[in-house]
């Protein structure tokens, strides 16, 4: 049986805390969860009946076998080494880290604690990118040629101490967003070879509070191109709030999604608040999916899907798009050490 | 009555202006003249159009010119219009080089006679309100604009670099780069970017694009110029352009406005049922020569146009 502490209790805490509620066919219990917003713990401890600790003492806890954190961005390398130190297997939130060497330290330490390290890369878990891949490899459509990500919505003001405008704290919009993007594309295309790229923050164009907004073409090291826009520019309580879309031409095709124009439930109300809502409700959950991946990687010693190495190199190509926002340039990924 | 003569078709919009005019009350298309043999008579049939034999006797018919020809040839028969004073709308871009566009406009300038460029998207409504958007404020400071002008691969002369200047890069660039330009107020101050052949290995010319660009005011912006909606695709490609303000966002997406149409007997595809981009462009040429003013899309717009292309193919990361 595993054990399991969420660490963090926040948006993606509580997300996981839902996943796990759908996990009753597994032997698994969450035992803990930690936050130092006592209330946002509470809230994770009731969905899960699981006790609220501390971090020290939840590590200090033999039963415990899985740590799954979800706290801020900046925290990711010194809780690891302190977790995989204890022994405990670590499925961390995306992205992994904050700069090469702290993701490497996150390997390392794990690795020389014989510990699985996974870190959440969901996106490959959405069932619009698995199928887009899917068809990407069918032959028919031939090898890629140049493809299209959107991913953005209104800004995410529900950080605790607005962490994610801090571009110290979060990395800014290509690191806590677009990566979701740069890894998906890694998955499908391979390696990235240079990147070019603006962001309103990192470009310092205008004077623009609390927000961001990313745009970055990449070459591949196969030829292919692919733009890849991230935002968190569009105005609160808008109709259509978060979304994704993408398009990805071949030599003997192309494939295009919208979230937009794939829901499934549309309802409107005589009301003044939340009169309308566009879903696409599933009952499938990615973030349960990953996390039973994982759960079933430690139980049966097998590989994880996304590996500490891989979410590093998603990571190196946000920093080099930081790097070329920042110096107005071309960069190559390899630069980024 | 304005008098038309479409001085070379080799460029299909072409048919299109003749269309147009076919409609108006208050100009008359004379004729033609097409070097291309094939061209002329692919044209003259499906048009109904007489047939020049000398770009010269074309000219003679008429008040102003249409030049719907291959872009290295728009500089020749703009200079050859304008000396004989006669009006010059050009198709997109205004030529393959800048010393041909600078000739252009000043030949134009010295005979007294309009040099309109063809970007016809300008004239799209959703293109008009956006600038009136704009203008109004209500964006706020303007941060960052993502836009495509996909197309499908149009093979023929446009992929013959001596007649075309090159392939998807220059053939997609000028149109966006044009509308963000009025939209803005802004200009281009430097362009970076990838393009490659990644679809029609045949191809002598790049077939992708993705262009970086910063403007003038500050803002930043991405071009997507490939050629690649595939033929299977139910439309030709797109105009579309996302734009990042301090106070909100706008997306416009230019040839939206679509019926989809699925029949046993023939290909699907979707079917534009408002779009009178090209009659507006026409109005505004006809509008331009009795006022004697200087239209929407004048020459200098197609300079500055074709001058982001060129620093796109010299800038190739």
């Amino acid at each position: 049986m595993q054990k399991i502490a969420i660490i963090g209790c926040g948006m993606m805490g509580k997300t996981h805390s839902k996943a796990y509620q759908n996990m009753k066919d597994l032997d698994i219990c969450v035992k803990y969860v930690s936050d130092l917003d006592h209330k946002k713990a509470e809230v994770c401890a009731q969905m899960l009946n699981a006790e609220i600790q501390t971090l020290e003492n939840i590590l200090k806890d033999p039963e415990i076998t899985i740590i799954d954190l979800c706290t801020q961005t900046f925290t990711h390398a010194e809780l690891t080494e302190k977790a995989a130190s204890m022994g405990k297997n670590i499925f961390c939130e995306k992205p992994i880290a904050l700069s090469i060497t702290d993701a490497q330290r996150m390997i390392d330490v794990c690795k020389k604690n014989n510990v699985k390290l996974s870190v959440g890369h969901v996106v490959r878990f959405f069932p619009e990118y698995m199928k887009a891949k899917e068809i990407l490899e069918t032959p028919d459509m031939g090898s890629g040629a140049v493809a299209r990500f959107y991913r953005g919505g209104n800004f995410p003001s529900h950080g605790t101490d607005n962490w994610f405008d801090d571009i110290k704290k979060s990395g800014g919009v290509f690191v806590d967003l677009s990566i979701h993007d740069f890894d998906y594309l890694r998955t499908v295309f391979g390696e990235p070879e240079s990147i070019i790229a603006r962001s309103v923050k990192l470009s310092e164009t205008k004077e623009c509070k609390n927000n961001d907004h990313g745009l970055a073409v990449i070459k591949f090291k196969n030829g292919v191109l692919a733009h890849v826009e991230g935002s968190w520019a569009e105005p609160d309580n808008m109709p259509v709030g978060f979304h994704t879309k993408f398009e990805v031409n071949t030599k003997n095709g192309m494939i295009h999604f919208d979230a937009t124009e794939s829901m499934t439930f549309n309802l409107q109300l005589k009301r003044q608040q939340n009169n309308y809502v566009a879903a696409r409700p599933s009952e499938y959950n990615p973030y349960e999916q990953e996390l039973r991946v994982f759960i079933d990687a430690v139980q049966n010693g097998s590989e994880v899907k996304v590996s500490g190495e891989e979410a590093l190199k998603s990571l190196r190509v946000a920093l080099a798009a930081n790097i070329s926002a920042k110096e107005k340039r071309p960069v190559l990924i390899e630069e980024v050490k | 009555m304005i008098k038309i003569g479409i001085l070379g078709i080799a460029h299909t919009h072409g048919y299109s202006y003749v269309r147009q005019i076919n409609k108006m009350q208050d100009a008359q298309v004379t004729g033609l003249y097409e070097e291309n043999v094939e061209f002329a008579k692919r044209a003259s049939s499906e048009l109904n159009l007489k047939l020049f034999n000398t770009p010269q006797e074309l000219l003679d018919s008429c008040d102003a010119v249409i030049i719907a020809s291959e872009n290295s040839k728009h500089m020749k028969y703009t200079e050859m219009a304008a000396l004989k004073h006669k009006h010059v709308l050009c198709e997109k871009p205004i030529a393959v080089n800048i010393s041909d566009a600078e000739h252009m406009i000043k030949v134009c300038k010295e005979n007294n006679v309009v040099l309109q460029i063809a970007f016809p998207v300008r004239y799209a409504p959703s293109v008009r309100k956006a600038k009136e958007t704009i203008d109004s404020g209500v964006l706020g400071d303007i941060l960052a604009v993502s836009s495509t002008n996909h197309g499908t691969m149009p093979g023929s002369w446009f992929v013959e670099k001596e007649l075309s200047g090159g392939g998807a890069v220059i053939d997609h660039t000028v149109h966006v780069v044009d509308i963000v330009r009025w939209l803005l107020n802004t200009e281009i101050t430097n362009v970076s970017g990838f393009y490659d052949k990644l679809i029609y290995d045949e191809l002598k010319v790049e077939d992708c694009g993705l262009l970086m660009l910063e403007l003038s005011n500050g803002a930043f912006m991405t071009l997507d110029t490939s050629w690649s909606r595939p033929k299977a695709h139910p439309y030709w490609g797109d105009v579309t352009i996302r734009i990042v303000g301090t106070q909100g966002t706008l997306f416009i997406d230019a040839f939206d406005e679509k019926i989809e149409y699925y029949c046993n007997d023939k290909k699907n595809g979707w079917m534009n049922f408002d779009i009178k981009f090209d009659y507006n462009l026409i109005r505004e040429f006809i509008d331009c020569i009795k006022t004697g003013r200087k239209p929407l899309t004048s020459g200098e717009d197609g300079l500055a146009a074709l001058e982001v292309v060129l620093k796109a193919y010299a800038a190739k990361a």
